[in-house]
């Protein structure tokens, strides 16, 4: 049951229905120890399935969550599956946080046991820490112990997410070395037996983000214990307009807005942004490169704002220009040296395809005065 | 009957067995295809023409890649070439049908139109339409089959299910090619050589009983139809060749652009061995060998441990399974590689992805060797003469790998024989080599160096050039001078055959040109212009410069010409006296080198006749400023004038000439006695005397020509003048030495004054 109340809920809880249906329909099916699917179920699960899954009351289709590159998940399901961890690498906004919360949802019905990375990251935040007033009491004993993500995946069998693992300090993240080779943490408070051998199940799934390369660069030990999977952003307009459409719809529906996506305003913002991301369009008009990230979760977001000023303070309607003024937050952001630099694709591209289509386009052209 | 029932039915007198060009999957459902139809007669898709080939491409020489290159010279074309190949790989199904015909003792023949009558019959554009359906029909295939591409679809589907019945399989494939049929109509070359098919089989069904044809899956539906009747032109069959060469792996992959093959041919070329040889998990092998492979490769800079190995085979079988395919193929193993290798973000070019792509794809070459007593000739003997010599000079043709060599081309006879026939295969365009660094004795740059570096790189595109060639001669050597003379009898101009010249003793042919001097000669005492003589005679002296560096002799032909060219020149000189082309100073450079050449070489340049050209030219009163400069500095080097008689004419030419011709003057002296100047202070003082009589205006006139004129000193030089000139104004010359130096106190006070003096120019308004 789906907590109405929260703003963002887990993502087992969110496709319970779809993860029950696959469960059932995947009974006899042959899945490595500790996990709730098997390999081709999980896939099935982000990728999505062309029939309907059968369960004992209904049929169930199974969305398609993640647009993509299908093989780099069918990678990441087997590497999971074997006894290396799994890191997703990309540029922000890709969805490898998606990627991540999916399959462990998927694997082991939990996408909660999450470390976030950051500066301030400690060993304590990773493994585990004491309550002093037990352990003054009762000595180290189990109750005393106030685990951490990597050891409550160890001690239940399940995965551990690591957000943003080069954000970490080196020392924090070499913890998971002797942890992801030999799946035991030794707690020396415990004595002679101070030892949590991993339960079948655990695996870690760590995201980095290529713009804070070099920020704390892995060690080549750890880079040993993972296989890479780069999380590449998304080249093609149609498939940017069904993400942008799929997520918002959902976002608005939190909301409690229930408009309709207008596919139209979807698609301008994906060809937008696709362009300004890849320096590429259709007319070969020349784009210039912005230095901000042009994400798909930026142009959800565009959208998302813009809808929801049309609805609070418009008439419902997206317009082009709160798209343009949203647009114009998301690349002002980082660096205001792209502003020009916008103002050109729209004085280039779109006034081309203004001239050439009108419409929406013409509108959008408009509108570039915010700029 | 359905479409495919009729084609594949074993009861009737022919079958037709639809293939995919270069699948190992074709090949192997071929074998058993035959084994139970038991044909008498198999006819294949390829060159009718190719016939005489089989048996060669059938014998124990033959090591795949090769390929039947045809070309065509199409005279109605305004002798435009044609050319196109018709690879083998060693899985390939037409060259298995060839292999089994044999094997069975059957008869065997290529059934598809000769090469030459396509390209007269059609333009080369006529299939662009056809490629691009085809491309929708197999991008929307992978899509619906949720695979990434058309080639994972069809190694998925058919590759590594080469094991199912092959009925089932032969329809399967018939199938696609039906489907794509449908989706993309023919074009009219493909209906053509359709009915040429037909044509061909209907001929062979009259002489035989049972006939296997071996043909692309799109042709397949319909090679039993009647079809409409088609009239073939006619070719000339003389312009028409066929050659059997070796060709390589990177040519034959999908990727390199050649549409009908398969990706990776090294791989599946494995895969089809492991067949061969009786290995169950034929493809399992491949992958692990492939990891291996990549590994050790990968290694060389960095590291790649044990476990990350063994994770790329873990992840190959596990999404193998995942994917529901009975091995893992080559996409499951590039996954795999990539999963556990690659650390950190997959980008283009990263080193272990090349690696392991490289390695499927395939680096090799294929091999040609046929017997001596082979009866006709498979390819001209200028490519056997090219492979010869490629191992004598231990060049490496066994793969497509940039190679590179540095040579010693003074010093080591077996460097320069080697660098000569580098130089010939770059003369002829092959594509073969280049040179990256190493003199330049026609541009006359880097002359210093005493080593060249090549690099050289063998595809099958050499052996294509060299049977193109093979018109000019047997041999690599013969080709190059039936060129060169070629290259000579369309010359007019001395200096273009001096290059040619110095080209052909780069490529060690110098003693050659005996049979070229004739003409040469007659190049030469036709040519009246002193700077292509001036440039011929460059030529001439590096070649002679060469020549003692070489075998220490000087070629009598060579010094011939050099006499030749040189009274030319003479003659040329006394012509052009009177002209003053401020822009060309190669007649002054010309005469300079002709007394060089009187000096090195006496017997050949007299002396005598170049200081009568002078004297009779400096007599001349229309004779140009700096030739007079020039014969007047060479009259007095060869003491034909007295040094006061030389400082007379000198300083008489200085005082009373126009600032512009006395510098030009200046700058003949210069260029050839530079040295009086530097040892005798009275002409410095005769110099000074002009430049100080000339008012500023004239001054700015010529001071470009001035300083261009002193660029012929060398720092010491400069130094030497900068002193006798300091002397000269009771001044120390260490004030013309190095930068001058400002503080910025001083710049900023000669700033303000440029202020000060703009705004008063600006008060008395003489300055906008």
């Amino acid at each position: 049951m789906i907590k109405t109340d929260i703003q963002r809920p887990l993502a087992e809880e969110v496709y319970s229905e779809e993860l029950y249906a696959l469960e059932y329909a995947d009974k006899g099916n042959r899945r490595p120890e500790g996990w709730r699917l098997s390999p081709r179920a999980v896939r099935n699960f982000i990728l999505g399935t062309d029939k309907p899954v059968k369960t004992d009351c209904k049929e169930v289709h199974i969305k398609q969550k993640y647009f993509g590159n299908n093989s780099m998940i069918e990678r990441a399901i087997v590497t999971l599956a074997g006894n290396r961890g799994l890191m997703l690498v990309g540029e922000p906004g890709t969805a490898k946080t998606m990627i991540s919360e999916l399959i462990s949802a998927a694997v082991c019905g939990c996408s909660s046991n999450t470390v976030q990375g950051t500066a301030g990251t400690t060993e304590d935040n990773v493994k585990y820490s004491w309550n002093y007033a037990m352990l003054l009491a009762k000595g180290p004993v189990r109750e005393a112990i106030i685990p951490a993500p990597v050891f409550i995946g160890m001690e239940k069998g399940i995965i551990t997410r690591f957000e943003e693992i080069t954000r970490c300090p080196l020392e924090v993240q070499d913890i998971l070395i002797s942890i992801m080779s030999d799946k035991v943490m030794n707690i020396p408070e415990w004595g002679s037996e101070g030892m949590l051998f991993a339960a079948k199940g655990f695996n870690i799934i760590a995201t980095a983000n290529t713009r804070d390369k070099g920020v704390n660069e892995m060690s080549s030990a750890l880079k040993r214990r993972f296989n890479f999977e780069t999380v590449e952003p998304v080249k093609n307009v149609s498939l940017e307009k069904t993400i942008i459409a799929q997520q918002c719809s959902e976002l608005l529906k939190s909301c409690g807005i229930d408009n309709e996506i207008d596919m139209t305003a979807a698609e301008v913002l994906a060809s937008v942004f696709v362009e300004l991301r890849s320096g590429i369009s259709p007319e070969k008009a020349s784009i210039p490169k912005l230095s901000c990230v042009m994400s798909t979760a930026e142009a959800v977001s565009v959208y998302y704002q813009s809808a929801l000023e049309a609805e609070y303070y418009g008439n419902g309607k997206i317009t082009m220009k709160k798209l343009t003024e949203n647009l114009l937050g998301a690349v002002a952001k980082e660096n205001k040296d792209d502003l020009p630099k916008l103002r050109e694709y729209y004085g280039g591209a779109v006034k081309l395809r203004a001239e050439k289509l009108g419409g929406i386009w013409q509108e959008l052209y408009d509108s570039r005065s915010q700029i | 009957m359905t479409a495919f029932e009729q084609c594949f039915d074993m009861s009737s007198d022919m079958i037709i067995f639809p293939v995919r060009h270069h699948s190992p999957a074709c090949s192997l459902q071929l074998e058993r295809a035959a084994e139970l139809y038991r044909p008498d007669c198999i006819l294949i898709e390829g060159p009718s023409d190719a016939d005489g080939l089989i048996s060669y491409l059938c014998s124990e020489g033959i090591t795949p890649p090769v390929c039947i290159y045809s070309s065509y010279d199409d005279k109605n074309k305004d002798g435009k070439k044609f050319r196109a190949y018709y690879p083998f790989l060693e899985y390939s199904p037409e060259l298995t049908a060839m292999r089994i015909a044999v094997k069975m003792n059957i008869s065997v023949h290529f059934i598809d139109m000769p090469f030459a009558l396509q390209t007269v019959m059609f333009s080369e554009e006529s299939v662009t339409d056809f490629c691009r359906e085809s491309e929708d029909y197999y991008r929307l295939t992978a899509e619906k089959s949720r695979c990434r591409c058309f080639s994972e679809f069809w190694e998925k589907g058919f590759e590594l299910t080469s094991s199912a019945d092959t009925a089932e399989f032969a329809r399967s494939v018939f199938m696609l090619g039906e489907y794509m049929r449908e989706l993309s109509s023919a074009d009219e070359k493909t209906l053509t050589r359709e009915a040429y098919m037909r044509k061909s089989i209907a001929a062979y069904k009259k002489t035989h009983k049972r006939i296997m044809v071996v043909c692309g899956a799109y042709h397949a539906p319909v090679l039993r139809d009647k079809g409409k009747s088609v009239k073939f032109s006619s070719y000339s069959k003389t312009d028409s060749a066929l050659y059997l060469m070796p060709y390589s792996f990177a040519e034959t992959d999908s990727r390199s652009g050649y549409s009908a093959g398969l990706l990776f041919p090294a791989y599946y070329t494995e895969v089809w061995n492991n067949i061969k040889s009786g290995d169950n998990e034929p493809f399992l092998s491949a992958a692990l060998n492939y990891i291996v492979r990549t590994s050790r490769s990968v290694r060389k800079t960095q590291p790649v441990s044990l476990p990350d190995e063994k994770g790329a085979f873990y992840m190959a079988q596990g999404l193998a399974a995942l994917r529901g395919k009975s091995a893992p193929g080559a996409f499951e193993l590039i996954d795999g590689v990539r999963s556990a290798f690659v650390k950190g973000p997959a980008e283009s070019g990263s080193v272990e992805l090349d690696a392991l792509l490289r390695a499927m794809t395939g680096t090799g070459t294929g091999k040609v060797d046929l017997p001596e007593n082979a009866d006709i000739k498979i390819v001209p003997p200028c490519v056997d003469n090219f492979r010869a010599e490629c191992r004598r000079h231990r060049l490496n043709i066994n793969t497509v790998v940039p190679q590179s060599t540095v040579l010693d081309i003074i010093k080591n006879k077996k460097h320069y024989e080697k660098s000569a026939f580098l130089h010939r295969l770059e003369f002829m365009e092959t594509g073969f080599c280049t040179v990256e660094k190493g003199p330049d004795f026609s541009s006359g740059t880097n002359t210093a160096l005493v080593r060249e570096h090549w690099s050289y790189r063998y595809s099958a595109g050499v052996d294509t050039k060299l049977i193109d060639l093979s018109v000019f001669g047997g041999t690599v050597e013969a080709i190059c001078l039936a060129l060169l003379y070629e290259k000579l009898g369309k010359l007019h101009t001395a200096d273009k055959a001096g290059a040619l010249l110095l080209k052909g003793y780069m490529m060690g042919l110098s003693d050659k040109v005996d049979l070229g001097y004739s003409r040469l000669s007659d190049i030469i005492g036709e040519d009246m212009e002193l700077t292509s003589h001036y440039r011929f005679l460059l030529a001439i002296n590096r070649l002679l410069t060469l020549q003692r560096l070489g075998s220490g002799q000087y070629s009598e032909n060579i010094l011939s010409l050099l006499r030749l060219s040189y009274n030319t020149a003479v003659t040329a000189f006394s012509l052009i006296i009177s002209r003053d082309d401020e822009n060309d100073d190669s007649a002054a450079e010309a005469l300079r080198l002709m007394y060089s050449l009187s000096a090195d070489h006496p017997e050949e340049c007299s002396r005598e006749l170049l200081i009568a050209a002078l004297d009779e030219a400096s007599r001349q009163p229309d004779i140009s400023p700096q030739l007079y400069g020039v014969s007047m500095a060479l009259l007095f080097k060869n003491k034909s004038i007295s040094s006061e008689e030389y400082r007379t004419y000198f300083e008489n030419y200085l005082l009373s000439a126009n600032p512009t011709a006395a510098a030009r003057f200046l700058s003949g002296i210069i260029l050839t006695g530079r040295d009086v100047i530097l040892t005798d202070r009275r002409m410095l003082i005769s110099i000074d005397s002009v430049i100080r009589r000339t008012d500023d205006a004239a001054f700015m006139e010529i001071l470009p020509h001035l300083r261009q004129t002193f660029t012929a000193f060398t720092p010491a030089e400069t130094a030497r003048i900068a002193s006798s000139a300091a002397e000269l104004y009771g001044t120390e010359s260490s004030i013309f030495e190095g930068s001058l130096i400002f503080s910025a106190r001083e710049i900023a006070a000669a700033a303000a004054l440029d202020r000060k003096s703009a705004e008063m120019m600006k008060e008395w308004g003489i300055y906008d």
